[in-house]
């Protein structure tokens, strides 16, 4: 606190402006000074400080007392509290220092206005010492000759000042120099003590404000030693199996202090402590023997000591040490139990013996091994059998019949004494259970005969494990009990009581039970084994015991659609099938199972099945009519078309005239050279054509060309397909023929002779029939050489949508061309394919007639005037047949240049000609 | 209750008074541990007996039958005055001649010489419970003490110095009540 305040004095002398004046020889000297100077206070009391000017100062400064100002910090200390005593001497007071802080100065107000400080004091302020209390020493043994004495006491309140600690202490006549605590207010170590001799111990506190002193404490040091724990503790086995003796070291003469001491013990493993009477070790003592021990038991020792008469502390515990107790005999012989086997043999049991190994603390030792003795109790003559055996159970096969027997358990210090079962003998009745205090107790009705005691049997039925038998002897007037074992919650427990007479023991009843029952961990999982219209059989696996934690009392299935109610059925918990009814077809149905405990359930998962829309046999009375009508209907339909074959025949296959017959047969080979219309005939003298099968007939919507009209053009395609025995149809598309054959047939009739080209192209162009739509046209080479570019482009533009609109566009501009008697691009087209070479040709045409077909039927068509330039074009060659479209745009003929016989006016007027 | 506290300062009693033989007999057994260490360390006669070596207080059981408790008590104070002043000038030459190597010898020293001077505080203790017991029978008109005032009082000097007294009063008043006339008779060797 001080050098708080001190360093605010600092900081504040720095900030403060001061009023000196300056002597003789040059030093500076204040105009004055406070008394009392750093004063140190109690808080609460009064205070008055003076502030005392120089009278050298009142000439030079023309300061005087009553222009003093008195200020705490930065605050002015009111008027009230000022006093001028002289003109030189200003004195303030304060009748409570809570109110004041540092630094108290004392200030002037120069020339009236300009306020200079003249001096500053820190003030502190704090309380005296309070009494130290309670104090307490303990002398603490450290060695065998060193006692240091430790005092402790209670330094009071906080006093705000350096307040300093002493602990005092002397003897009569003898005074030692003074403890004083190292870091801490409220103790000290005296480094020696001698005993047996008063010591007058006191502490004394002390501050700027005054001290004080603790009531003394008068005390031999010998009542308050805390000794050191004896060492060198050992164990060693007695003579008898229940003594170990204790033998051990003290630290601290006799002449000193003389010693009692505490002996605690435990078995190892056990965690709690037993001890030896006190009274027993209340006298100085280097060793004890501990009886009553287990033998054969291993111990943990410990030890501590003080003074005989009780002054002073218990030392610590020494350092634990163990022992072994030596053997005995067993106590008592083991308990022992059996099964019996009746199933293999009428005449016979298999009588599995078991017995439980012995508690240590009843074994006393090593169980070398066990003797089993069985004796016959009908022939009580006949010798018994023995057996040594160091397992803890033995499987003997005996003939039917009552039988005595006994096990004893050796160790290497002699035998215990016989455990004695009879085998076997009525059941006991009404067994039950019930769960009470966190055990469960069984009970049952004892029957009529004497029953010496009981066996309760149980084991814990689980999937994951096999039922492990645990069993009690309970005596044989009592009927009913809590199991002793690790009863747990939740688990399934079968329990069996056996009765045991005096001539043997009665058969075992059973009883399953629940120490503690939960709701299943799982819900069954539930499916459909069947589906029908409005009904679903549901099935399910019972849920394992491990499953159950209690018994199941029911099940409940819930349903429903998607967006209905819940339905909830109640099921028997022995069932595993259920079948749910009035459900509704073809409806997605969620179904879960939940299976209920005394506790409560707990539900399976969902399961979704839809129901069937037709139920058994719908289906088959649907289809079956239905079938049955339309082989009737297929049947009568094709007796009908039998009865009319000719009638239909005729209306399918319409009689095609044979071009053979017919007047252009005649006269079409000359027709170019008559009409010499095109001077590319010139250039490519017949025979350089390879081959050609088209045939190109628009049907359009409008419908402007029947059959009849385009007979004429079939004529060229029959002169080849005609031969070959098949009708190409018009147009190719007979309904016999499809016009990939009608191609096919072509080209191979065609590749025998052509010798110019084994290449052959053919295009087939499907039109409408009659006034039937126009399939759309179909285009296909057989050709192994790629393709030009603009056949797959004139491809796709035949299998445009837009391809009737385009001829028709198509024919509005050969209308006007042909007013014109122009058309470029075709004509620019064409010059570019006379220069090619054959094969370049070949795909030309095929590119024409493929590609702007419609511009081929729109010359040929649209424009009578065309016509006979037309079929000028479609010239034949005997090597093939090509079309030359050339001849269009070359040599546009006139109705007058056509040749008469070629039915000009049949096409104009749009009707059959029959040939 | 009030019997067994009754017994509880009976017994402390009993226990004051007998720590002056208990400080006699822990002084004895740091003696002979002394004077093994210094036997040892000097290479003299290991047979060495507490009893040959001069200046040991002994008791003086010969004199018993003939002498009052304070006569054996102040027997027994000038004893330990004469024992103490032997400690204290063998202390002295033990630092002069042994120096540091001595220190342990010389700390046992000087904690015997601690014990002497503690025995012989508590037997000032006793000394004024005697002239407090006699000047208390005197007041009372009784002879029982006074035979034993001269003796104490010429030992202890005219008056007990007042901070001994203080502090025998304060530890000894808790055993023995106010106006009891108990002494410890066995306090001395």
């Amino acid at each position: 606190m001080l050098v708080v305040y001190t360093l605010k004095l600092l900081k504040w002398i720095t900030q403060m402006q001061f009023f000196f004046f300056l002597v003789s020889g040059g030093l500076v000297q204040s105009c004055g000074h406070i008394i009392p100077e750093s004063p140190v206070l109690a808080l609460g009391s009064n205070f008055t400080a003076l502030c005392i000017l120089n009278e050298s100062c009142l000439d030079f400064g023309n300061i005087y007392a009553n222009q003093i100002i008195w200020k705490i910090k930065n605050k002015v200390v009111p008027k009230e509290q000022y006093r001028e005593i002289n003109r030189t001497v200003s004195s303030v007071t304060f009748n409570d220092t809570s109110s004041l802080a540092t630094p108290l100065t004392c200030n002037i107000l120069a020339d009236g206005q300009i306020e200079q400080n003249i001096y500053g004091i820190t003030v502190t302020i704090g309380l005296p010492p309070e009494k130290p209390k309670n104090l307490s020493c303990i002398v603490h043994q450290k060695s065998r000759l060193r006692y240091p004495m430790t005092c402790t006491w209670n330094p009071g309140r906080h006093t705000f000042l350096d307040t300093h600690f002493r602990l005092k202490y002397r003897w009569p006549q003898e005074n030692f120099p003074d403890c004083i605590p190292k870091d801490v207010n409220n103790s000290c170590t005296i480094d020696d003590v001698q005993f047996f001799v008063n010591l007058e111990v006191w502490v004394e506190a002390a501050n700027a404000l005054g001290k004080a002193e603790s009531d003394p404490l008068v005390i031999d040091p010998i009542e308050i030693v805390k000794p050191l724990s004896p060492r060198n503790l050992s164990v060693n086995s007695g003579i008898l199996p229940t003594v170990l003796k204790l033998s051990w070291e003290n630290q601290i003469s006799i002449a000193v202090m003389k010693l009692k001491f505490n002996i605690r013990y435990r078995i190892i493993g056990d965690t709690n402590w037993m001890q030896v009477p006190p009274e027993d070790t209340a006298s100085p003592r280097t060793s004890f023997s501990v009886q009553g021990l287990r033998p054969y038991t291993e111990y943990v020792f410990s030890i501590r000591c003080m003074k005989e008469d009780g002054v002073g502390y218990w030392s610590d515990w020494s350092e634990e040490k163990t022992g072994v107790t030596t053997e005995d005999k067993p106590s008592k012989g083991p308990a022992i139990w059996r099964i019996i086997d009746a199933s293999c043999s009428p005449a016979s049991w298999t009588v599995h013996l078991m017995w439980k190994a012995l508690e240590p603390s009843e074994a006393s030792g090593v169980i070398l091994q066990y003797e089993v003795t069985v004796r016959a109790k009908s022939s009580l003559s006949s010798p018994p059998e023995k057996y040594n055996v160091s397992t803890t159970n033995l499987t003997l096969k005996l003939p039917n019949g009552t039988y005595e027997v006994t096990v004893i358990a050796h160790n290497r210090v002699g035998a215990s004494p016989p455990s004695v079962l009879l085998i076997p003998a009525t059941p006991v009745k009404n067994v039950r259970t019930l769960p009470k205090d966190g055990k469960l107790w069984v009970g049952w009705t004892a029957p009529n005969s004497y029953v010496l005691k009981y066996v309760i049997e149980w084991c814990l039925v689980s999937n994951s494990s096999d039922c492990t038998i645990e069993w009690q002897n309970e005596p044989g007037n009592i009927q009913g009990t809590y199991l002793k074992g690790d009863i747990k919650p939740f688990k399934c427990y079968l329990i069996t009581v056996y009765p045991l007479y005096a001539d043997g023991q009665g058969s075992g009843q059973s009883v399953k039970a629940y120490l503690q029952q939960d709701r299943p961990s799982k819900g069954p999982t539930v499916q459909t084994k069947k589906v029908g219209k409005a009904e679903a059989v549901l099935t399910w696996n019972h849920l394992t015991v491990d499953e159950q934690n209690g018994f199941i009392r029911s099940y409940t299935i819930f349903y429903k659609t998607i967006d209905g109610n819940e339905t909830a059925v109640t099921v028997d918990p022995s069932k595993t099938e259920y079948t749910l009814s009035s459900l509704t077809s073809d409806t997605l149905y969620t179904v879960r199972m939940m299976a209920y405990t005394d506790e409560g359930g707990r539900s399976g998962p969902d399961f979704t099945f839809t129901t069937q829309k037709f139920g058994k046999g719908e289906i088959e009375a649907i289809v079956v009519p239905v079938c049955l009508a339309f082989l009737l209907i297929v049947l009568l339909g094709v007796l009908f078309c039998f009865n009319k074959r000719d009638l239909i025949k005729k209306h399918i296959w319409p009689i095609v005239p044979d071009p053979s017959k017919s007047n252009i047969a005649q006269w079409s080979p000359q027709v170019p050279a008559k009409h010499n219309f095109s001077s590319k005939d010139q250039m490519y003298p017949e025979g350089s054509f390879t081959d050609v099968s088209v045939v190109e007939i628009e049907a359009d919507d409008k419908k402007s060309f029947s059959e009849q009209d385009l007979k004429p053009f079939d004529l060229l395609k029959k002169e080849k397909s005609t031969s070959e025995g098949h009708s190409s149809g018009i147009g190719g598309s007979s309904c016999m023929s499809s016009p990939r054959q009608s191609v096919s047939d072509s080209d191979e009739g065609e590749t025998t002779q052509n010798t110019s080209s084994t290449v052959q192209y053919s295009t087939v162009v499907l039109n409408g029939y009659r006034d039937q739509t126009p399939v759309q046209v179909f285009s296909r080479s057989e050709s192994t050489q790629p393709l030009l570019d603009s056949e797959e482009r004139s491809e796709d533009h035949a299998g445009g949508s837009d391809s009737t609109t385009q001829r028709q566009q198509y024919f509005k501009q050969n209308g006007g061309q042909d007013e014109t008697n122009t058309d470029r691009p075709c004509f620019e087209r064409t010059k570019q394919i006379t220069s090619a070479n054959e094969g370049d040709l070949v795909g030309f045409a095929q590119l024409q007639i493929s590609g702007q077909s419609s511009q081929l039927l729109g010359l040929g068509l649209e424009k009578n005037t065309q016509e006979a330039a037309l079929l000028g074009v479609l010239q034949t060659s005997t090597e093939g047949q090509t079309v030359r479209p050339e001849t269009v745009e070359g040599n546009p003929l006139s109705v007058d240049e056509m040749p008469k016989s070629y039915l000009p006016q049949t096409v104009r007027q749009g009707g059959y000609m029959p040939q | 209750m009030a019997a067994a506290d009754s017994s509880s300062v009976a017994l402390r009693r009993r226990d004051l008074c007998s720590r002056g033989i208990r400080l006699a007999g822990k002084m004895r057994s740091d003696v002979i541990d002394l004077l093994d260490t210094y036997v040892e360390r000097q290479g003299l006669d290991a047979s060495a007996s507490v009893a040959v070596v001069e200046g040991v207080p002994m008791a003086a059981v010969e004199h018993w039958d003939e002498q009052t408790g304070t006569q054996r008590l102040l027997e027994n104070l000038a004893a330990y005055r004469a024992f103490r002043a032997l400690l204290a000038q063998m202390l002295e030459e033990q630092r002069e001649q042994l120096g540091e190597a001595g220190a342990a010898l010389g700390r046992a020293l000087a904690a015997v010489l601690l014990q002497v001077t503690a025995w012989l505080a508590t037997a000032r203790c006793h000394l004024w419970r005697i002239e407090a017991v006699s000047g208390l029978s005197r007041r009372q008109g009784r002879s029982k003490g006074t035979e034993n005032y001269g003796l104490v009082k010429g030992v202890l000097g005219p008056a007990p110095q007042l901070q001994d007294a203080r502090l025998c009063r304060l530890h000894m008043d808790a055993f023995f009540p106010p106006g009891s006339h108990f002494l410890c008779i066995e306090f001395v060797l």
